[in-house]
C-alpha cells in the first residue's frame, strides 16, 4: 500500500493527528509570546482569553502575534523534528 | 506451554504490518511530545486552552472559505485572511507533514529488514507494548 492510499484509509492520521499537531504548535507559539511579555501584558493576555470577547482577542493577536505565519512554520518544523526523534527512539 | 519461541500464527502476523506499525509509531511519538507539553504551566493553562479553541474556530471558518475559494478558482493557496487574522491553512501542509512522519517511520521499519513476521512481532513488542517497556526498567 502506498503512503497516499494508506492515509486515505487511515481516519486516525487523516483527522486526529492533524488536530493534535495544530494544538501542539499553537501551544508553543503562545508560550513563546507569553514569556516575552511583561507582567501587565501577561495579565492582559490571560484576561483576554478567559473572557469571550472576539474583538479583544483579535486585537491581541494583531498586536502580539503579527508574525503568526512565520511562527507557525517555525514551531511546526520544531514539532516535526521532535516527533521524528521520538519515532526514532522506538526503533 | 510457552517454549521460548513466539507464536507464529496468521492472526498475529496480520496484526502488525509496516503501515500499522508506522501509524502507531507516529501516534505514540506525538503522544510523547503532547505529554511533555502538558506539564508546561503556560501551555496547559486555561487561557491557552481557550485560545486554541478560539483559533480552531477561525481555522475551520478559514478552511471552509479556502475550500470554496479553491473549488471556485481551481487552484491552491496556503493563506487566507479571516477577520483580519492571518491563518496558516494547514490542509495541504498537514497532509505533507503527516506523510513525512509516516514515511520516516516506514523507513526505520524497513531498515530492520523486509518485515518478516518475526521482525514485525519484535518491532511491535518493543515499540508499542507499554507493559514490556515497564518490564525492562
Amino acid at each position: 500500500m502506498t503512503p497516499n492510499k494508506f492515509f486515505k484509509k487511515s481516519p486516525v492520521l487523516e483527522s486526529d493527528l492533524d488536530s493534535r499537531i495544530f494544538d501542539l504548535v499553537i501551544g508553543r507559539i503562545l508560550k513563546k509570546i507569553y514569556l516575552g511579555l511583561d507582567g501587565k501584558e501577561k495579565e492582559g493576555a490571560v484576561k483576554t482569553f478567559l473572557f469571550n470577547d472576539n474583538k479583544k482577542r483579535e486585537a491581541f493577536v494583531k498586536k502580539y502575534i503579527p508574525n503568526f505565519k512565520k511562527l507557525f512554520e517555525e514551531e511546526t518544523k520544531k514539532i516535526e523534528e521532535e516527533i521524528e526523534a521520538e519515532i526514532e527512539k522506538q526503533f | 506451554m510457552f517454549n521460548g519461541e513466539r507464536p507464529r500464527s496468521e492472526n498475529l502476523e496480520s496484526e502488525i504490518n509496516p503501515e500499522q506499525a508506522a501509524e502507531r509509531a507516529v501516534n505514540m511519538a506525538t503522544a510523547t511530545v503532547e505529554s511533555r507539553d502538558a506539564e508546561d504551566p503556560v501551555i496547559s493553562s486555561e487561557w491557552v486552552k481557550n485560545f486554541k479553541a478560539w483559533i480552531k474556530e477561525h481555522r475551520e471558518q478559514a478552511e471552509q472559505k479556502y475550500t470554496e475559494w479553491a473549488e471556485k478558482h481551481k487552484k491552491t493557496a496556503n493563506l487566507v485572511r479571516d477577520s483580519g487574522t492571518t491563518i496558516f491553512l494547514g490542509a495541504v501542509g498537514y497532509v505533507k507533514f503527516k506523510l513525512a512522519l509516516f514515511n520516516f517511520a516506514m523507513k526505520l521499519i524497513q531498515k530492520r529488514g523486509g518485515m518478516t513476521f518475526g521482525e514485525g512481532y519484535e518491532i511491535g513488542k518493543d515499540a508499542f507494548s507499554f507493559e514490556s517497556k515497564k518490564d525492562k526498567k
